[in-house]
């Protein structure tokens, strides 16, 4: 049985709701489920079958999913200050007793989602649901909120609370929110928190989002670099790392109540992990030495001073071309000579220098034929 | 094109890159003018150039460091003999690019071996060190 979760163009938005989906059918199958990226829809198929009638209400799996504490709903309604409970059990009511007729919208190819009506999508799980301006102008430009419809809403709420990201960085001086959500590509789905553990907090000082994105993109890589190694082959393959910022405003005017600390997203992108994931299918044991490095060349980047080095290696591995390893060569080989951060880093600079070997910069060379 | 393998492991590669990361990564010397010629060098005349005028400072340095050896000018020919084999197997229709393409190739593959060797140095000079501080301390025990 197939499930199409169609695309709408807003990729935070469609990635959540697959995701979502995934969580949804592994608690009703109690079985591992297959994500494919189809490139109009992503295609969920399970491998269990859904019982007759099935309820959500009483599995206790489901209950769990609002209950435990590192599914991140205070996160994903970070905008909808004092009302986070409510949106939550929103979620839960909505797919509780939706279910089936969302299920059978779902099997349809041709499903779409109603853009225009229903429940706003949060800031925190889709940067393109912010309003550009929220008064009326003198040319009367006005930007709604954009509303989509519940079952879709409470979906990606779901798979963005389980499968996404939040973590707090400091980026020119400023508190901000980094976000991130893998997209899958190929992934047999056996339980959520497989996804989160791919993006484990590293406890590094990030001089920015790209290169924090990129850091994550790398430890997600030796993660399923891993696996593949120990299971033979890449099983599971992601596209791409979808990451963008928010950020508290406390300036900003307000046409009506005026909040101390609003949140706004500042900017996304997403990283292709595509020439990674090629490396890792080819060679997963030859793969493990280039990833150690780059993560060495991060950490020793996230030193004070080294800033140069980090976003040297957060250009290689955003771009993967001849331009941004030269550069980053350039800027280890003096890094390497410094003596400030030989005294602030002695250890990651030890590690660098010790797999800073001609093989491994050849695989770093390789993985831009897959780029 | 030559295999990246076969060009990682050229010896007029590897010893031309190990010369420069010597250069690089001596505390006296440390050739980043070199780096800098290497990394403006477009068309192969200039790319020739660059590798001609490292080999120059690093007969200077031979003055000074006399267990060094100098690598063959030789190598200068069998460099750009690589280059031109890129150039002709590059998919490109424009000419210059083609070029362009295989010095940078060539390039990256010269300073993966010149990072590497002077990281080399870097570690040898850090156990070096640390071996002379644990004498110090043994000694004054």
């Amino acid at each position: 049985m197939q499930f199409f979760v169609t695309k709408t163009g807003l990729d935070a938005f469609d990635t959540a709701r697959a995701w979502g989906l995934a969580v949804l059918l592994n608690v009703l199958t109690q079985d591992e489920v297959r994500l494919q990226d189809a490139s109009w829809a992503f295609i969920l198929e399970p491998k269990g079958c859904i019982p007759q009638n099935a309820q959500l209400t009483g599995l206790v799996s489901w209950g769990a999913l609002f209950a435990a504490g590192d599914v991140q709903w205070g996160s994903v309604f970070v905008t909808q200050r004092g009302r986070r409970e409510e949106k939550k059990r929103q979620v839960r009511q909505i797919l509780e007793t939706q279910l089936h007729s969302l299920l059978s919208d779902l099997q349809r190819p041709d499903n779409l989602v109603e853009i225009g009506s229903g429940e706003n999508v949060p800031g925190g799980l889709e940067p393109a649901a912010f309003k550009g301006l929220r008064h009326v102008t003198k040319a009367s430009y006005r930007e709604d909120q954009l509303k989509v419809s519940e079952g879709h809403w409470a979906l990606s709420c779901l798979g963005m609370a389980t499968c996404g990201t939040y973590r707090r960085i400091r980026e020119a001086g400023q508190d901000r929110w980094l976000v991130l959500l893998p997209v899958p590509q190929n992934v047999h789905f056996n339980y959520f928190r497989d996804v989160q553990e791919l993006m484990r907090p590293s406890g590094l000082r990030y001089i920015g989002v790209q290169n924090a994105a990129a850091h994550y993109a790398v430890q997600l890589a030796e993660q399923l670099r891993r696996r593949a190694a120990a299971q033979g082959s890449l099983q599971d393959r992601f596209s791409a790392i979808l990451y963008f910022t928010l950020f508290g405003t406390g300036q900003q005017v307000k046409p009506s109540q005026r909040k101390p600390s609003q949140v706004k997203p500042s900017q996304g992108s997403q990283l292709n992990l595509t020439p990674l994931m090629d490396a890792i299918q080819e060679d997963p044991h030859g793969t493990e030495a280039m990833l150690k490095w780059l993560d060495y060349c991060f950490r020793l980047g996230a030193t004070k001073g080294a800033e140069e080095l980090a976003l040297a290696v957060t250009e290689l591995v955003m771009r993967w071309d001849l331009d941004a390893y030269e550069k980053l060569v350039r800027v280890l080989i003096r890094a390497i000579n410094r003596q400030d951060l030989r005294r602030r880093n002695i250890r990651n600079l030890r590690e660098c220098l010790f797999l800073t070997r001609v093989d491994i910069l050849r695989k770093v060379v390789e993985v831009m034929s897959y780029a | 094109m030559p295999k990246l393998s076969e060009l990682y492991e050229n010896q007029a590669i590897r010893k031309l890159g190990e010369a420069l990361g010597r250069a690089i990564g001596d505390e006296e010397t440390r050739d980043y003018a070199s780096l800098i010629d290497l990394e403006f060098a477009q068309d192969k005349v200039s790319f020739a150039d660059a590798i001609h005028r490292f080999m120059r400072r690093f007969l200077t340095f031979l003055s000074r460091k006399t267990d060094w050896e100098s690598p063959s000018e030789a190598y200068i020919v069998e460099v750009m003999r690589l280059v031109d084999a890129c150039a002709n197997e590059m998919p490109f229709q424009d000419e210059q690019r083609r070029i362009n393409e295989a010095i940078r190739l060539v390039r990256a593959a010269l300073l993966s071996h010149a990072l590497a060797h002077a990281c080399r140095i870097k570690r040898e000079q850090m156990r070096s060190q640390g071996q002379e501080s644990r004498e110090v301390e043994g000694g004054e025990q």
